[in-house]
């Protein structure tokens, strides 16, 4: 059991040294000069200003010098201060994270729920066409744009209705749609997920000697089928990480909300790598983590994984 | 006893097989059809555009889908199916390419690490599950923090971040066909593995990459998407469909057909691919 726990830490670990190492080489061995780009039109051919600047991004510096200080300061979480108001780059994203890990964790939260709801009652149903619908509905959930989903919740519930607000990020009034419109569209995965290892799961050997002890439909698959069938949805859960952060971002700039895109949109514009960097290196952090975690639960949901660790 | 050959059991004819085969997957037909038309209008945008997608109408404003603008004007009343039709060769090809990419890079890189196994085998499913780790969206937005705003950068980026899905299907492909017995045979007689690799493996893992290539279009048309949505990409006013879709939230108001056209023509491209990336996975099951 430890040397599973330590054996995922340690790989874990290793996953975000190299996305670190990718990011760093992007970001500073890219053939178009981060100076030059940072400088774009409104200096050209300054070559004291493009100097200083290269002292400043630190490249005037051999590359294993510069990756040797940024591996120091991003494993102990200070990314650098911000190249246009030399704000501490780790403060920025203090204050924005919040914002954006509430919007993704909600939509979690919606997207588990209503998948799991359309799962079983398409598992449930014995109606063709219901079951048919059901089966639909995450195929297409799975082809609409995050952020257009946005625009036509907005359409109808805000401007037509006049229930929420467009924007703002004041009230919770303001968090119903952005988290309705990414979590309908994460439902879908896990819907899908779910459907399948549920049919599995309901025509596996225990369901029938459950069936045949006398359990009813709900309670077979409520008590027998869900919890053996949730294992591959938390591996999904566990990719959908990704998604649900880079959702929140967009979805955050179709509500226009304060967060991590509204951040990284101004860093991109900017050319600003420390805020880029920091951003990046946070995400890839949090999807790892989740996605240890989700390893680490395998064999305290799963008795067949302790078993198989044993021995 | 000997079993007489029946001449009632006669092979069918090639026609009747196509037919049954229409009758069986008349939606992935469809879906198929569809997106040939897609290519055609993005390859030939003029052949189908009755007005150009640039030039502003005052007096056309905000015209719901009507004759002859059968897709309704824009607050500025250009035509929408026009701008939409020109769209298609600012979306179509950097998902096209960024597909491409992902395919060449992500099929080398599993076969790679599959066939020379051991170190190579490690350090590239590592640098995958890197490459994983960094949602895809943030990829996009760093290569365009160091290249500036460009479709290029943005489709490489896209394109870059597709590998892993390629990489880790053709690394299990290669490992799964490498244990079927007459891979064993050939590789015990003597056959070398890059041989083995080209005659055996390649040909096998065909159908489930067609799949993944026809999924992979659609996700990478959806951040593309994204990425207009959200002001990257191409300048305006050269029309492109997410930014299409920012476009018309900013007149939500007057025309709702300004960010529903864009939204739906997303949906239903990539309802079609996923549709085709269906019919190729389960495919040898029937």
């Amino acid at each position: 059991m430890l040397r599973y726990i330590g054996s995922r830490v340690l790989q874990s670990v290793i996953v975000v040294l190299i996305a670190f190492t990718l990011t760093f080489f992007l970001l500073h061995l890219a053939p178009g000069d981060a100076a030059i780009a940072r400088i774009g039109g409104a200096g050209d051919g300054n070559p004291e200003q493009l100097a200083a600047l290269r002292a400043e991004l630190g490249l005037d510096r051999p590359w294993y010098a510069a990756y040797a200080t940024q591996l120091l300061s991003v494993v102990t979480f200070q990314f650098g201060e911000s190249l246009r108001n030399g704000r501490p780059v780790i403060d920025l994203i203090a204050a924005a994270l919040p914002n954006t890990v509430q919007i993704a964790a909600l939509s979690l939260l919606v997207a588990a729920v209503l998948g799991t709801t359309i799962a079983l009652l398409a598992t449930y149903t014995r109606v063709r066409w219901v079951r048919g619908v059901l089966l639909a509905l995450p195929v297409l959930g799975m082809s609409i744009p995050t952020f257009w989903l946005g625009v036509l919740l907005l359409m109808v519930f805000s401007f037509q209705l006049g229930w929420f607000p467009s924007f703002g990020s004041s009230d919770v009034r303001g968090l119903v749609l952005p988290v309705a419109t990414l979590g309908i569209v994460c439902s879908a995965a896990v819907a899908q997920v779910l459907a399948t290892s549920l049919l599995d799961a309901s025509r596996s050997p225990y369901a029938f000697t459950a069936m045949t002890k006398g359990a009813g439909r709900w309670r077979l698959l409520l008590r027998h089928c869900l919890r053996a069938a949730s294992i591959p949805v938390l591996t999904m859960i566990g990719l959908l990480t990704g998604a649900l952060l880079t959702g929140a971002v967009v979805i955050e700039m179709v509500f226009s909300r304060a967060g991590m895109g509204r951040e990284i949109l101004q860093g991109v514009e900017a050319s600003d790598f420390p805020v880029v960097q920091g951003i990046v290196m946070i995400c890839a952090v949090i999807f790892v983590g989740v996605n240890l975690l989700v390893d680490l639960l395998y064999p305290v949901l799963d008795p067949r994984m302790r078993r198989a660790m044993r021995s | 006893m000997a079993v007489p050959i029946s001449d009632t059991v006669r092979p069918p004819r090639p026609g009747a097989r196509l037919l049954a085969f229409a009758r069986r997957e008349t939606v992935t037909l469809a879906a198929f059809a569809f997106l040939v038309l897609i290519l055609l209008v993005t390859v030939w945008p003029g052949l189908f555009a009755a007005f150009d997608p640039l030039r502003a109408n005052p007096s056309q404003a905000y015209r719901p889908p009507s004759w002859p603008h059968l897709l309704g004007t824009d607050n500025v009343g250009r035509d929408l199916l026009s701008r939409m039709v020109f769209g298609a060769s600012a979306s179509m090809p950097a998902a096209l390419l960024a597909t491409s990419l992902s395919l060449v890079i992500g099929v080398t890189l599993g076969v790679v690490a599959a066939t020379l196994g051991r170190w190579v085998d490690a350090v590239i499913t590592r640098l995958l599950d890197s490459v994983l780790a960094i949602p895809g969206l943030l990829i996009v937005f760093a290569f365009l923090a160091v290249l500036g705003n460009g479709t290029l950068p943005i489709a490489v980026a896209v394109g870059l971040a597709g590998c892993v899905s390629f990489g880790r299907l053709m690394r299990a492909e290669v490992y799964r066909v490498r244990s079927l017995t007459y891979v064993e045979a050939a590789s015990a007689s003597g056959v070398r593995g890059w041989t083995i690799a080209w005659r055996h493996v390649i040909p096998g893992a065909i159908r489930p990459v067609i799949a993944l290539t026809a999924l992979d279009l659609g996700a990478s048309l959806l951040t593309i998407g994204a990425i207009g949505y959200l002001g990257f990409g191409v300048a305006p006013p050269a029309p492109e469909w997410g930014a299409m879709v920012a476009e018309g939230q900013r007149h939500v108001a007057d025309a709702w057909w300004m960010s529903v056209v864009p939204g739906l023509t997303f949906v239903l491209i990539i309802l079609c691919a996923n549709q085709i990336s269906r019919y190729f996975e389960r495919g040898n099951q029937r």
